[in-house]
């Protein structure tokens, strides 16, 4: 048995010299690597910052300006995450050899090592290819998305930690050394003490391939995202080939993520019966024709959904603050908005004081001087500055005071 | 330096960590239990079995098949093509490659439902037909370029070192 470890298994992986590219280095890894882990940490910050929004803390206030805050974070974190699946392939290229490295386990720190490792590239790939699927809204897996969207992005900040503190050293020689140092055949390894300002090896063309490389990555990202980001980006809407929302080809130029269909909101709940009705201390029950007879605001604000499309639009409708105010209701009181949509998580939402209180947050009744359409809340539906999309809540049939 | 060292790089350096380092990896673990809690208490534990399907099969599926292929289509290409054209024409493929990965969920379209039509309204096979085809051409022209500046360099004796530029 102790022989059979001695020696790789004679199988074309295993082999001395099976991965013949000088391209893979500790230096082209390391500069990879630092990419991804940037946009790891802007995925994860902006992440939190979309969770918390849904899942407020008390003791952390969302502030309602920039109006385009949730539109920016969110975009950002559904494009660095498409743009870091380029990056992670080729990181886990250049690294590849490594998989065969024999014996497979040297001690129990190395074990554990490969063992984080594991995790943390089965965390990556998984985040990345579910989170890629989820933005086309199509869910072939039995696992809730959003919390396993939420818990594994904790496992692989992490491991990431973890493997970064295991490889300090290795990618700060990488980083200062001059060219680079072959993973594949470790003979081959350069002098880890670094000579400034040593000239590259004549005739190498290490420099040209590492810089094509380099090349290649950067066509990557930027083809998958020129090819996507104009579901957020209007003007590059164009030449967005697999955006899963086309803002300008939608009615009234919104998509829709919730149909009135789906959300079993029939033209008759919001006929001639239908009353927005407000709890507060002036209890109001109000008709369509009551609405449209209060004074009418226009406000220019985005739709800006989880799944990382948005799109602005102008809104007219009634200020939230006025008939807030006309119920009687303590300007300081959080309150809840209730949709006639019956099934799913998002039938109602909770607005605080700040947002409620916002002369840009209101009940619209009209986008782009049209009357809303059924899809998009009619008769009338919230629209807050800085808010995620699932939170602008539709067909609103109730308005009561949480605190 | 010693030379078995460098032979088996230790996966912790030899010399002793830093507060940095400890730090880091302290971190690490607190992060890694706060994901565990999360999932345990947020997922419902009869649909564990079917996540770990979904990461144990995405390292599959890199590590076994996509690997693989990108492994036997290297060399393939080191076989069949000059030295400067292979990188043209590899980068061009990696491109490609990336771009049919990330398009395909809308491809396939398996969020596609026919009472929402402003959701995945484009026909995407199309598309990924045109940007493969761009991203043909370019490789091409870039060939075409490489090939004629080659012919230039052969006459004064070097050909496989010079660069694109």
């Amino acid at each position: 048995m102790v022989g059979l470890l001695d020696k790789p298994p004679p199988i074309l992986p295993f082999k001395p010299g099976a991965f013949s590219s000088t391209l893979r280095s500790d230096k082209v890894t390391s500069k990879i690597g630092i990419a991804l882990a940037a946009c790891v940490a802007i995925c994860f910050i902006t992440g939190l910052w979309s969770h918390y929004q849904q899942h407020p803390l008390d003791w952390l206030t969302i502030p309602t300006a920039p109006v385009w805050g949730y539109r920016l974070s969110q975009g950002l974190h559904v494009a660095t995450g498409i743009a870091a699946i380029p990056l992670l392939l080729l990181k886990l290229w250049s690294v590849y050899p490594r998989l065969f490295e024999w014996p497979p386990v040297k001690s129990a720190a190395h074990g554990l090592e490969r063992l984080f490792i594991a995790v943390l590239v089965a965390s990556m790939i998984f985040q990345l290819a579910t989170g890629l699927i989820n933005i086309s809204q199509w869910y072939p897996w039995t696992f809730p998305f959003t919390q396993t969207h939420f818990a594994i992005s904790f496992v692989i900040v992490g491991a990431l930690f973890i493997h970064l503190a295991v490889k300090a050293p290795k990618i700060v020689a990488a980083l200062k050394g001059p060219k680079p140092r072959v993973v594949a055949e470790p003979g081959n390894e350069v002098p880890a003490e670094p000579v400034e300002g040593q000239p590259q090896p004549v005739g190498s063309g290490e420099g040209i391939s590492r810089r094509n490389l380099f090349i290649v990555a950067g066509a990557s990202v930027g083809a998958v995202t020129i090819t996507t980001v104009g579901q957020t980006v209007t003007a590059l809407e164009p030449v967005a080939a697999f955006a899963p929302r086309v803002p300008t080809l939608s009615p009234q130029g919104l998509p829709v993520n919730k149909t009135a269909a789906s959300a079993k909101v029939t033209p008759a709940l919001v006929g001639g019966d239908y009353r927005l009705d407000i709890d507060g201390p002036t209890p109001l029950s109000l008709s369509i024709d009551d609405l449209q007879a209060m004074p009418q605001t226009d406000v220019e604000l985005p739709i800006a959904c989880v799944e990382g499309w948005s799109a602005s639009a102008m809104w007219t409708g009634i200020r939230l603050a006025d008939l807030l105010d006309a119920a009687g209701i303590d300007p300081s009181s959080t309150i809840q908005v209730v949709s006639l949509e019956t099934g799913g998580n998002y039938g109602t939402s909770i607005v605080a004081a700040n947002f409620a209180r916002d002369p840009l947050t209101v009940m619209a009744m009209r986008i782009g001087g049209e009357e809303l359409s059924l899809d998009h809340g009619y008769p009338i539906r919230l629209v807050a500055p800085n808010r995620p999309g699932v939170l602008q809540t539709k067909w609103i049939h109730r308005i009561e005071v949480m605190a | 330096m010693s030379a078995q060292s460098e032979m088996s790089p230790e996966p912790l350096a030899s010399k002793r960590p830093s507060a940095g380092r400890i730090a880091m990896v302290g971190a690490g673990v607190i992060f890694l239990a706060i994901g565990a809690y999360a999932l345990l208490s947020q997922v419902a534990l009869d649909t564990l079995p079917n996540m770990i399907v979904w990461l144990a099969g995405g390292l599959i599926l890199h590590d076994v098949v996509i690997a693989a292929v990108v492994a036997a289509v290297g060399f393939v290409l080191g076989r069949w093509l000059p030295d400067g054209v292979r990188q043209i024409v590899a980068g061009g493929l990696i491109v490609a490659g990336i771009i049919a990965l990330v398009a395909l969920p809308v491809v396939i379209g398996g969020g596609r439902t026919p009472s929402n039509p402003t959701l995945l309204p484009l026909d995407y096979s199309r598309n990924l037909l045109i940007v493969v085809v761009i991203i043909g051409a370019i490789t091409g022209c870039l060939v075409a370029i490489r090939l004629v500046r080659s012919r230039g360099v052969q006459q004064s004796g070097s050909p496989s070192t010079s660069g694109t530029d």
